[in-house]
């Protein structure tokens, strides 16, 4: 024996095998220094690797979001179309379901549809050039202090604009736990739909201080999604992120082929739930709000439910109305703004807006706000969550957790607000 | 006898002595002599080349914690936590 | 008539072009999910050819099968307990030792055995020539060059793989050395008296034990023969 246990001297054992044949088969001409060296040294540079990696970032943002905004647009276009033909239909109960429910409900969910797949896109082209794995290196000190990896950094970003390919994009994470924190986390970046919804409500009740207060829920978000993510990973995870350590891939001009295939297979798992479960739940959603037929909002089986969480949230100083907006901003955060509307019978934001300034204290606004960024992701989202951890159980538990957090945060807001004598 | 005789033989087969991967500058050549990182971490290294007997070489540094070190023909990144766990000589 | 439809494995390192080779092997047939009850993505894909339907399975990208990491235990768990008809390795040809640390131990597991020799063109640009007939005859396995992103090879892999299936070639063992291969011969003596151990690769069991590798320890504390195991591994400490 060597004094070396086997479970050492067997790995050697199959390189010595393997250098030994690569020794008979292989042929060794010169080596020339590949294009990666020198591609290397400018990507991952002391002082330019940074800013190249933002400004790549940059651009798959915009590319993502605005690029992708007229065939948003157009979906969602086409679904009020459909729905304005829709509600001719004779029947009234037949006209709303075919109108609000499935046409709205269709147009909610497959607006998502230009985002995802220009986003598949643009990682499939960072992915095959081989980019990728460098974008991880240089974040991981950063995110790995908050118990992620480097490549989380990307998907939490991607939260910003929307939660649902931002979740959907973690599959780039190799370590389960790293990808769970991360999933786990990212509906608190507050994504574009919750923007007109801070807008409304800040700019009813916070007066000068409008834009500061939309500004900082962002700032708020992204600081409970690191301390989340930092809690995650001592709590229900325990050790550390896995520690960096990635092959670099050689760079290589990113084939279309490969990159169009990488879209096309993720963009068709987010249109085969957009069809079953998430269609589903925005027909109950439709079915809760519109029925008894006739009752009106308020006696609607949402306003009544609405009524019944309403002692919930009354610390926090919602009434019923902000109660039921919050259940219908469980179908998309945006339709909050849409639902208070529909509360207090008028149609423009402005008015909304009017009267949201003399029924709220510019505190309960605020709790308001950021009960909006946290409370739980939308139903979209959920879907994702569901679809990506394969687990009803995390899912269920991101909802739990979320719901809690918004309490306890808005509680203390309003706690804060009243010690320093606002509201 | 034979334990005065391997106590007196056994730095002789580092031409240096040990030490840490860590430790190199960039573009500095080594050979990997063995690798400490407890149970699981050491069979990850030595599975991603990281062999007794094996050339290593530090390419660069893109920041104070971690390096690229090319082994096997291939470059990886790590960090230097990580780096510290191969001993080479 | 026999069965038509053949069961394959795609399994490699990391950055072998695993997936360009999965792509033009399945074109646009493919369909991804997650492996069941795990956060890793599962690819699956189809093609037919001469007349087999063939299903081929994209395993995690793995430097080995130790069952450290999650996708190793995927990939280890795939062709242990799926028992795939044919699996195929995709070599990065420019780096070939690393890759074959792979092949060894998909040798261990006695899986019906395909290399795809890929990047030839790259290991060629940079100064490396291998002799792929030559590789085929050390390792007694199918060898096919490819470059997936020019889809050169991508028929003869194929054929390969349909042959490989008809025709299934146990590849041969490799000794490791006198020491390791007396301890190995020891255990497999051992385990052949166990029926429940029998269903694996006893060679492979073997190896893994002296690796003390978790999984297969924790299913040989279970086993009628422990106490003959623990003599054998008993001389190393």
């Amino acid at each position: 024996m060597s004094g070396k246990s086997f479970e050492a001297l067997i790995p050697e054992r199959r390189y010595e095998v393997a250098s030994k044949i690569t020794q008979r088969v292989v042929k060794k001409r010169e080596t020339r220094p590949s294009i990666s060296d020198a591609l290397d040294q400018v990507f991952l540079h002391k002082w330019l690797g940074l800013p190249i990696f933002f400004a790549m970032l940059w651009a798959a943002f915009r590319w993502t979001f605005d690029a992708s905004a007229p065939v948003s647009d157009a979906i969602d276009a086409f679904f009020s179309w459909l729905g304005e033909i829709a509600a001719t239909v004779p029947n009234e109960v037949l006209a709303s379901f075919l109108s609000d429910g499935l046409c709205g409900g269709l147009g909610f969910v497959l607006v998502f549809v230009g985002p995802i797949f220009f986003l598949f896109f643009a990682l499939g082209l960072l992915e095959d050039s081989g980019y990728l794995a460098r974008a991880a290196f240089l974040m991981d000190r950063l995110m790995h202090r908050f118990g992620m990896h480097g490549r989380s950094f990307i998907c939490m970003l991607m939260g910003f604009g929307c939660n649902l390919p931002a979740i959907m994009s973690t599959r780039t994470i190799a370590d389960e736990k790293d990808r769970l924190t991360t999933i786990l986390v990212n509906p608190l970046m507050s994504c574009s739909a919750r923007l007109p919804v801070y807008v409304v409500v800040a700019g009813a009740v916070m007066g000068q201080y409008a834009s500061a207060a939309v500004f900082s829920m962002y700032v708020l978000g992204l600081a409970l999604a690191l301390m989340m993510a930092l809690l995650f990973r001592r709590v229900l995870f325990g050790g550390e992120p896995s520690p960096f350590i990635m092959e670099l891939p050689p760079y290589s001009k990113p084939l279309m082929r490969n990159v169009f295939i990488y879209m096309w297979e993720r963009g068709v798992v987010f249109l085969k739930k957009a069809a079953t479960i998430l269609l589903a739940g925005a027909l109950i959603l439709w079915f809760l709000s519109t029925f008894p037929w006739g009752a009106g909002v308020e006696n609607s089986y949402a306003g009544l439910l609405g009524h019944a969480i309403e002692p919930l949230l009354r610390p926090l100083g919602f009434d019923w109305r902000l109660a039921v907006a919050l259940f219908f901003g469980f179908m998309a955060k945006e339709v909050v703004v849409e639902a208070l509307g529909i509360l207090y019978g008028v149609e423009e934001e402005e008015a909304v807006s009017a009267i949201l300034a003399n029924s709220i204290t510019p505190l309960t606004g605020y709790a308001f706000m950021a009960f909006t960024l946290i409370y739980i992701p939308c139903l979209a989202t959920i879907g994702i969550i569901r679809s990506e951890t394969g687990s009803w159980r995390w899912t269920l538990f991101s909802v739990a957790y979320l719901l809690a957090l918004a309490y306890i945060v808005s509680a203390l807001i309003v706690a804060l607000g009243h010690l320093l004598g606002f509201g | 006898m034979l334990g005065q005789d391997s106590s007196i033989n056994e730095p002789a087969r580092f031409s240096t002595l040990p030490r840490p991967l860590s430790t190199l500058s960039p573009g500095e050549e080594a050979v990997v002599l063995f690798v400490d990182g407890g149970r699981g971490f050491t069979k990850r290294l030595v599975e991603m080349g990281f062999v007794p007997g094996v050339r290593v070489r530090v390419l660069f540094s893109p920041n104070p914690g971690s390096r690229i070190v090319e082994v096997m023909g291939a470059r990886i990144a790590l960090s230097v936590g990580i780096l510290s766990k191969v001993y080479v000589g | 008539m026999s069965k038509r439809e053949i069961l394959v494995g795609l399994i490699g390192n990391p950055n072998v072009g695993k997936s360009s080779v999965f792509n033009r092997l399945t074109g646009a047939k493919q369909r991804i999910g997650n492996w069941p009850g795990k956060t890793v993505e599962k690819k699956e894909g189809w093609f037919r050819h001469r007349g087999f339907s063939v299903h081929v399975v994209d395993l995690p990208g793995v430097y080995s099968l130790s069952a450290i990491s999650i996708d190793e235990a995927i990939a280890r768990d795939f062709i242990v307990e799926e028992k795939p008809d044919v699996v195929v390795d995709i070599v990065d040809a420019s780096n070939l030792e690393r890759n074959l640390y792979l092949v060894l131990q998909l040798i261990e597991l006695e899986a019906n055995l395909v290399i795809a020799l890929n990047k030839i063109d790259l290991a060629q640009s940079m100064g490396f020539e291998v002799d792929h007939e030559a590789l085929s005859r050390e390792l007694s396995i199918p060898v096919v060059p490819t470059i997936a992103t020019k889809g050169y090879g991508i028929d003869e892999l194929k054929d390969a793989i349909i042959s490989s299936f008809e025709n299934p070639q146990p590849p041969k063992p490799i000794s490791y050395g006198e020491d390791v291969e007396q301890a190995i011969s020891e255990l497999v003596e051992a385990f052949r008296s166990d029926a429940e151990l029998s269903k694996y690769p006893l060679r492979w069991l073997a190896i893994m034990c002296l690796e003390r590798d978790q999984t297969v320890a924790s299913l040989i504390k279970k086993s009628s023969i422990y106490d003959k195991v623990k003599e054998v591994l008993g001389f190393e400490r």
